[in-house]
C-alpha cells in the first residue's frame, strides 16, 4: 500500500523543482517501508507458527518417578499403576516397557505363567513377547521400551517420551 | 491529492510500520525473558557441580543436556497445574538441602516424604497460584480475593486440617489448641459446627470453602485475604464488622493464629479415595459445644463439681 501512495506522489510530482533530492528521498521511503513489511510479515509469520507449539500443556508429566531400586527384586514385574508402563528387573538390569497396545492403545495384561507369551491385548488378542515383539494378532509393532535413569537420590525415572530404540538395559 | 497531504499518509504509515516492528520485537524478547529461565539454569549449572560423570553418566548426561522449560505438576484429582517447580526445581533435592532460594529442599522431608510433589503438587499444602510462573503472580505476596493464597508460616495448619481431620494423628498442636481455644470460648454458642451449637452467628462448617468474596474488606488493615480478614476479625471483630454482636476477649498473637488455623481448616471438600487419610476405627471428632454448668449460677455448686 506504501509503495502504491509513494508511486502516486511520484507521478504528481514531476514538475517540482528539485526533483534529484526527492528522487533519492522517495528511493529511501521506498526502502524503508519495503523493510518495514518484509520484518513485520516475517515477525507475524513467525510467532503465529510459534503459536501452534505450546510451551506446556496441561497434561501430567511423561516423565515420572516410579521409586527406589529396592523396590523392584531381580526378576520382577511391576506394573506401574496409571501410567502403562511396566519395570522388569532382570539380573543383567532393568528396563521400562510399554503396555499400551500398538494396536488401538487397549492395556495389554501382563502374562506370567506362559513362557512365550509376555503381554496378551484383552481387546483384539494380540500377543507380545516378553521383550515386547509381536507374536501375532493384529498389532502392528513391537512394544516400545522406554529411557530410564536413576537420579542422585538412587530414585528411577521413567521418561516415557523418548523411546529406548536400542533396548539397552539400565545396570544398577 | 496534495502533495502534502500524500507525504503527511506516508509519514504515518512508516511511523506505524517502526512501531509495529518495535512491538513484535519487544513481545519476541519479552516472550523469550521468563522468569523462572535464569533460576533453571542456574539450577543445571549447581547440580553439575554436585553430581559426577562417573558415578551415574546416564544422569548427568541427562542434567547436562537440560534445556529451560516450564515444570509443572498436573493433579487431575482437583484440577490443579502447579508450576511452582519451574523455580523451586530442587524442592525435593537432598542435594540442595543448605542451597538458596528458591533452590532449596523442603524443610520438612518426613511430610514431602508421605505427601510427594509428583502425587500431590504445591497448592493444596501452601495455596497460592499455582499456575503462574512469576514470583508476585504466584501469590508470594498476598493477592486479593485470590481463594487460597499463599499460606503464612503461622496458619500452615490450617492446610493440614482441611484433609486430616483427627488432629491428634498428625500431632498438629496448633489445630488442637485452636480448636480448644474454640470450645473454651464458647463459640459453639453462636457458631454452628457440623451441627454442633448454636445458630446465632454464621455456620462455620466450611468456612475455609467460603468464597473470600463474601467478606467485607472495607474496615481491614492489610490483604483482601480471608486469611487475613479472620486474624483481624479476631483481634478485633467490632472493627472488621461494626454490625456483627460477636465479641472476644482479648487473645496474644500466638492464641490467634491457632483459633485461626482451626477455624480455617473446616472444610467440607471431599477428596478421592487414594488422597483421603485413613481415621483410626471409632474416630469421632471431639465435640466443640460442651457446655459447663457455671458454678457461681447453679443452686448446688458443691454436687456440680463432684460429678464433673
Amino acid at each position: 500500500m506504501d509503495s502504491g501512495t509513494n508511486s502516486t506522489a511520484a507521478a504528481l510530482a514531476v514538475n517540482a523543482p528539485d526533483e534529484a533530492a526527492d528522487e533519492s528521498r522517495r528511493g529511501f521511503v521506498k526502502k524503508l517501508t519495503v523493510t518495514t513489511l518484509g520484518l513485520g510479515f516475517v515477525a507475524a509469520v513467525v510467532e503465529s507458527f510459534r503459536f501452534l507449539k505450546p510451551n506446556v500443556l496441561y497434561e501430567p508429566s511423561r516423565i515420572f518417578k516410579v521409586g527406589e531400586v529396592s523396590q523392584f527384586p531381580f526378576g520382577s514385574r511391576t506394573v506401574i499403576e496409571g501410567k502403562g508402563v511396566e519395570i522388569i528387573r532382570e539380573k543383567d538390569g532393568i528396563h521400562a516397557i510399554s503396555l499400551v497396545c500398538t494396536h488401538l492403545g487397549c492395556l495389554l495384561n501382563s502374562i506370567g505363567n506362559d513362557p512365550e507369551i509376555g503381554y496378551a491385548c484383552p481387546c483384539h488378542g494380540s500377543n507380545f513377547t516378553l521383550k515386547g515383539e509381536v507374536l501375532g494378532g493384529p498389532a502392528p509393532r513391537d512394544l516400545p521400551w522406554y529411557e530410564m535413569y536413576m537420579d542422585n537420590t538412587g530414585t528411577l525415572v521413567v521418561d516415557a517420551s523418548k523411546v529406548n530404540h536400542k533396548r539397552t538395559k539400565l545396570a544398577v | 491529492m496534495e502533495k502534502a497531504v500524500l507525504r503527511k499518509l506516508t509519514v504515518l504509515c512508516i511511523i506505524c510500520g517502526l512501531a509495529g516492528i518495535a512491538l513484535v520485537g519487544t513481545m519476541v524478547i519479552r516472550d523469550d525473558n521468563r522468569e523462572w529461565k535464569p533460576y533453571q539454569a542456574d539450577y543445571k549449572e549447581q547440580l553439575l557441580k554436585k553430581i559426577s560423570r562417573d558415578r551415574n553418566p546416564a544422569f548427568y548426561e541427562r542434567v547436562a543436556g537440560m534445556q529451560p522449560e516450564v515444570r509443572q505438576v498436573v493433579i487431575d484429582e482437583w484440577g490443579a497445574v502447579d508450576r511452582c517447580v519451574s523455580c523451586h526445581v530442587g524442592i525435593e533435592d537432598p542435594l540442595f538441602a543448605d542451597a538458596r532460594q528458591p533452590f532449596t529442599k523442603h524443610p520438612n522431608p518426613e511430610l514431602l516424604k508421605n505427601h510427594p510433589v509428583e502425587k500431590y503438587g504445591c497448592t493444596i499444602c501452601h495455596g497460592g497460584q499455582g499456575l503462574s510462573t512469576t514470583f508476585a503472580g504466584a501469590a508470594h505476596k498476598s493477592i486479593a480475593h485470590w481463594p487460597v493464597p499463599m499460606v503464612s508460616k503461622g496458619l500452615m495448619q490450617s492446610r493440614c486440617g482441611v484433609c486430616h481431620k483427627d488432629f491428634e494423628a498428625i500431632g498438629a498442636d496448633r489445630l488442637i489448641k485452636g480448636r480448644e481455644i474454640f470450645k473454651e470460648m464458647h463459640c459453639a454458642g453462636c457458631h454452628q459446627i457440623e451441627r454442633q451449637g448454636g445458630a446465632v452467628g454464621p455456620d462455620l462448617s466450611a468456612f475455609a470453602d467460603k468464597d473470600p468474596g463474601s467478606f467485607t474488606y472495607a474496615n481491614l488493615e492489610g490483604g483482601h485475604s480471608k486469611q487475613n480478614w479472620v486474624i483481624e476479625h479476631f483481634k478485633n471483630p467490632k472493627k472488621v464488622s461494626p454490625s456483627s454482636p460477636m465479641h472476644l476477649p482479648a487473645m496474644s498473637d500466638y492464641q490467634i493464629e491457632c483459633l485461626a488455623s482451626y477455624v480455617l481448616s473446616l472444610s467440607q471438600r471431599d477428596f478421592p479415595r487414594q488422597y483421603t487419610p485413613k481415621l483410626r476405627a471409632g474416630f469421632v471428632p471431639p465435640r466443640v459445644d460442651v457446655t459447663v454448668p457455671e458454678l457461681e449460677l447453679s443452686s448446688d455448686a458443691e454436687n456440680n463439681q463432684g460429678s464433673e
